[in-house]
């Protein structure tokens, strides 16, 4: 049978047969092609027709045989865009994946990353068996033990825990959790808040600033690009990196190439972004809010802004934004930012001339800083002030990334839910509550100082830190860097952790600092992975259990839609579970039934497809339909556009009140009094989801949470109205220092795609880029090794502790005009020490892995004494082969940096130094 | 049911069969993802090391940004004729998101390749590229960039990958 990943031993040696009788040796196959190893062009025509025979059969002896595969829709989880996608499956394997033209979010577009679930599902080293270590915590030693006897060990622990009424003593730590609510039942069913995850990693500030001004509903926006004719982009990368990417980049690039769309850049390094934009500015780091409130500035100054909607739907009067913003001119920026200020002019104008066909573009570029939720609050602000919001072309809000019935901007739209009974979350751990006196005094104290509705959302230091409200008064984002620090400080104990697709001990910042925790016994007595390969986290646990894989299991799909109207999609199984691998959600129903006490009846389904055919019991097609097509979309609904002008239906408007002063019309629901419009020119209208009903560019929200957690009003954090100040850090940056920042690349996810072998290829290391005349100031030649060291960031941070440096690493330079001069910047995806031999660059795991397949798939081993050719041989990048090898890993000397408030990690200000080695 | 989903009964498709099949790859709508070449290595189950088409990352000589630029292999790139057995197009134009590589062929003139004139070929003859790949918006000062092409080479490898 033909293999897909990798090479059978069968087609390795028919091709190594055709190349020996052209007298070239199997190392022009796997290898680098330098032109020595050419046949040359004079060699005979014979050589060469041979030559090109043997390259035809490359391409097509393992070609997909369209006689034999079948497609099969399913959902895409090479990252968290998650698009309608198609795989290939022949031979009971899949194949490949192509696009699912039905979306009609993607309509058919993938990226390169769709494929890596074919490598995920397929390689070497992925674990197929429940695993047990058999040596120290971390050595790397396991056997492997049954399903049963690895679920009922789990089982025991928490069922001990349950039963001990210490139900928070478990805590589940999730990385990538697609399962839409599955893993939250079980945590909810246990009776443990601590269901804990990397969002503060990513993405929280960016999310404040829109949940500050929108409501909570609109936590990411859905910028109408198709029709938008001008976009400014404060750097973000929604061509290679960006929650949503294929949904923006396909529309972008139709809209400048086909209806004369601008889009400006402003980012620190030449992204693809920044390479496809009609401008591009490399600005110094964390200037963009500068940029934006001179922007705002010009378009006041200018007259250009849209004074009915801002008088309309905006809590903050004009004049006081006029004041308020005299600071901040086009001058100011420049300084601040390198910008010319005269180009800050024309493009503040040309946006608003634009309006409200254009919008804003931004992500964690502009906000993972310390001054960046107030520069996302300013960029958003544009939007407002130009009216552009909810407009076609322009700055669209949508909430449908959470499907749910009776939700804002929601109306008409079939359930999509998970079947009943569903388990209630646990208790707040409010003053007096048996959790809350096992917490450190100075923490007590500060929750008692909590206005009663935030403490009806307190549930300790791990899932709620009370030093970051922001965190988690929205809604719970958690501060996942700060999890591990907290249990070494002992601010909580736990008796159970369970990681689920992390990547923690390889991706956080500081990330000995939790590999260090997760190593130690006392603080972690027990610690079980799920996961569908070897990662570096998973190495570190007491127990593996083997996950299915996106390709082998169901789920729930919804997403905001760029096509300005919802749909939803399912995640199906193409293939059987490889091995003894389980989806989570069955691993999680075995252990319900094993700990009991009542959790087993939330768990109560023969089969998964019957559990998630209950979630589509209303669509308007049939289940079998659905799973035919993976998509389902209502084509003659309105678009989404200015879903707060809509009127407030007559029946909802019964029994209502309206207040006299704000116009809030609000009914009583459950005993609770609910906002559910507002009253505007003597109409009811929606209006946004905010307590005003209005959209909050000034916020009052920022000046509590600082009073309660006892930070100074002075901090720009602390700031009501959005403000620029530059990052603490910063302020009198020696001349010897520069910026360090970290970027994604557009062939991997996170930390968690290392092992992906075509992805892997493209892109192995993670060199040192700079501009060359930093080089030139640093003495540095192309390709000169330096030693970079960071420095621990200031201002009202949570740190590690006080010693300098935090860490440092060695790598080669790369001169790359574009770069702002200030900047040195290296990928992290690459560096890995686990995730196989792909993922380590060549050389196999030193881990001692159990990894027999019974013949049910013919993997290659990646250890070298064997014989196989296997996937290793074909790592032409290997060190062993004078490759460069597989990166460095750098994020042991990136410094924990949680935003205050917020909670975000601020990636991007660190301060670094360099040497030449 | 209404209509069955595109993918389906590829087996009884009838053959796209062009008489002169020809890619035009359209520069202004690239931006260097690669989907197109890990789509094509994925679907023929090409080894680690060859390259039937590869998206070179070009520092630009006028801006301090890049020219994305796939190139295709002349003896490797067989112009997606195991799915045009099957009535579909090519994985690199399946896959790319932004429309920017267009299959068809060159000798019909109504058909998609029609509608995209003023495509011609990148001057590199050292490169060994693919005759039948054209392209809109080439620039002058690519064969300065392009030695051996989709291949591995030193002096091949995009500097913003590789140290």
């Amino acid at each position: 049978m033909s293999s897909n990943d990798p090479l059978s031993r069968r087609e390795f040696l028919s091709f190594a047969a055709k190349l020996s009788a052209l007298g070239l040796g199997a190392g022009a196959l796997g290898g680098c092609t330098s032109p020595a190893s050419e046949p040359s062009p004079s060699g005979g025509g014979g050589a060469s027709e041979q030559t090109r025979a043997v390259k035809r059969a490359i391409v097509r002896e393992n070609a997909i045989d369209y006689r034999k595969a079948r497609a099969v829709p399913t959902i895409c989880f090479g990252c968290t865009t998650a698009c309608g996608v198609i795989g290939w499956v022949q031979d009971g394997r899949v194949r490949k994946i192509d696009g699912n033209p039905l979306d009609p979010n993607t309509r058919g577009a993938i990226c390169s990353k769709a494929q890596g679930m074919v490598s995920y599902t397929y390689y070497p080293e992925r674990v197929l068996h429940p695993l047990k270590r058999v040596g120290p915590r971390g050595s790397g030693r396991w056997k492997r033990i049954s399903w049963d006897e690895a679920l009922d060990e789990v089982a025991r622990r928490l069922k001990l825990l349950r039963e001990g009424g210490r139900p928070e003593e478990f805590v589940f730590h999730y990385g990538r959790d697609k399962t839409k609510g599955f893993t939250k039942r079980f945590t909810n069913a246990f009776g443990t808040p601590n269901r804990l995850n990397r969002r503060s990693i990513c993405s929280s500030n960016r999310r404040v600033p829109l949940m500050s001004f929108y409501g909570r509903e609109f936590e990411w926006e859905t910028q109408d690009l198709a029709r938008s004719k001008f976009m400014i982009n404060f750097g973000a990368n929604p061509m290679e990196a960006y929650q949503g990417g294929l949904f923006m980049a396909p529309r972008i690039m139709e809209a400048r190439v086909e209806h004369g769309a601008k889009l400006v850049t402003f980012e620190v390094r030449p992204s693809a972004t920044a390479s496809v934009s009609d401008e591009f500015f490399a600005i110094t780091p964390a200037s963009d809010g500068a940029i934006a409130l001179a922007m705002a500035q010009v378009i006041l100054a200018e007259n250009l802004h849209d004074e009915a909607f801002w008088k309309r739907w905006s809590n903050l009067p004009l004049d006081t934004l006029r004041e308020h913003l005299e600071p901040y001119t086009p001058e100011f920026a420049e300084a601040e930012s390198g910008v010319p200020a005269a180009d800050i002019r024309r493009i503040a104008i040309a946006f608003a001339k634009a309006a409200p066909a254009c919008c804003t573009i931004s992500n964690r570029g502009s906000a993972k800083h310390y001054n960046g939720v107030q520069a996302d609050r300013a960029i958003r602000m544009l939007d407002v002030l130009v009216g552009n919001v909810g407009k076609p072309g322009g700055f669209g809000l949508s909430t449908l990334r959470m499907w749910k019935k009776g939700r804002y901007g929601q109306d008409g739209l079939p359930e999509i839910s998970a079947p009943k009974p569903s388990p209630k979350g646990p208790e707040p751990w409010k003053p007096g509550t048996r959790a809350f006196r096992k917490l450190p005094k100075e923490v007590q104290a500060r929750v008692r100082g909590f206005p009663e509705a935030w403490q009806n959302k307190y549930f300790g230091e791990l899932a709620t830190p009370s030093e970051f409200p922001l965190s988690w008064l929205y809604y719970s984002m958690r501060v996942g860097q700060l999890v591990h620090p907290y249990l070494k400080e002992e601010r909580q104990q736990i008796s159970v952790y369970m990681s689920y697709t992390l990547g923690a001990a390889f991706g956080f910042p500081e990330a000995k600092v939790a590999r260090e925790v997760l190593k130690d016994e006392n603080l972690v007595p027990f610690h079980v992975a799920i996961d569908i390969g070897y990662s570096e986290q998973a190495s570190l646990a007491d127990i593996i259990l083997p996950d299915a894989t996106s390709l082998e299991r169901w789920d729930a799909h919804s997403q905001n839609s760029y096509a300005m109207r919802p749909y939803t999609g399912i995640r199906q199984p193409l293939v059987e579970p490889l091995g003894e691998a389980r989806p989570v959600q069955l691993i999680f129903q075995e252990l319900a039934r094993r700990i009991g006490g009542g959790m087993e009846k939330y768990f109560e389904f023969d089969d998964l497809e019957d559990y998630y055919k209950a979630w589509y019991s209303e669509l308007p097609i049939s289940w079998e339909e659905f799973k035919a097509r993976g998509i389902w979309t209502d084509p003659e609904r309105p678009l989404d556009y200015e879903l707060y002008e809509q009127p407030v239906p007559p029946a909802e408007l019964e029994g209502s009140t309206v207040d006299e002063e704000t116009g809030v019309i609000r009914v009583e629901r459950q005993g609770k009094q609910v906002a559910v419009g507002i009253m505007l020119d003597g109409k009811a209208v929606r209006g946004f989801p905010t307590p005003s009903r209005k959209i909050q560019v000034q916020d009052e929200i920022f000046v509590q949470a600082a009073k309660l957690t006892g930070l100074s009003l002075d901090d720009i954090n602390a700031s009501p109205l959005p403000i620029y100040d530059k990052v603490p850090e910063h302020k009198g940056l020696a001349d010897d220092r520069l910026i360090f920042t970290t970027f994604k690349w557009n062939v991997h996810t996170q930390g968690r795609s290392g092992h992906w072998k075509y992805h892997a290829e493209i892109v192995h290391t993670n060199p040192a880029l700079m501009h060359p005349e930093t080089g030139a100031k640093f003495g540095l030649k192309e390709g000169d090794e330096v030693e970079i060291t960071t420095y621990r960031p200031k201002g009202a941070v949570y740190r590690t502790g006080e010693e300098e440096p935090v860490g440092s690493f060695r790598q080669k330079v790369r001169f790359i005009p574009g770069m702002n001069r200030r900047v040195v910047a290296c990928s992290h995806h690459v560096g890995h020490w686990e995730h196989g031999v792909v993922g380590r660059g060549g050389e196999a795991t030193k881990a001692d892995l159990p990894l027999a397949h019974e013949g049910q798939l013919p993997l290659a081993s990646s250890k070298p004494a064997d014989e196989t050719p296997s996937l290793g041989e074909q790592v032409w990048w290997a060190k062993s082969k004078g490759g460069p090898g597989g990166g460095v890993h750098i994020n042991d000397a990136l410094p924990i940096n949680a935003q205050p408030l917020v909670g975000g990690q601020n990636w991007f200000d660190n301060v670094c130094s360099i040497r030449k080695v | 049911m209404s209509e069955p989903p595109p993918w389906a009964d590829v087996a009884s498709r009838a053959p796209l069969e062009p008489k002169q099949p020809g890619l035009v790859v359209d520069l202004a709508r690239c931006i260097g993802c690669h989907a197109c070449s890990v789509a094509c290595k994925t679907e023929h189950g090409i080894p680690l090391g060859e390259f039937p088409l590869r998206v070179r990352w070009l520092p630009r000589p006028d801006r301090p940004t890049f020219a994305f630029v796939p190139v295709f292999d002349a003896e490797l790139c067989d112009m997606g004729a195991n799915r045009a057995n099957f009535g579909m197009e090519p994985a690199c134009v399946t896959a790319c998101p932004t429309k920017t590589i267009t299959w068809g062929d060159r000798a019909d003139s109504a058909g998609a390749l029609s509608k995209l004139s003023g495509a011609g070929p990148l001057e590199a003859p050292e490169a060994k590229l693919h005759p039948d790949v054209t392209y809109l918006g080439a620039e002058s000062w690519f064969k300065d960039e392009l030695h051996q092409g989709p291949r591995l080479d030193p002096r091949d490898r995009d500097p913003i990958y590789e140290q």
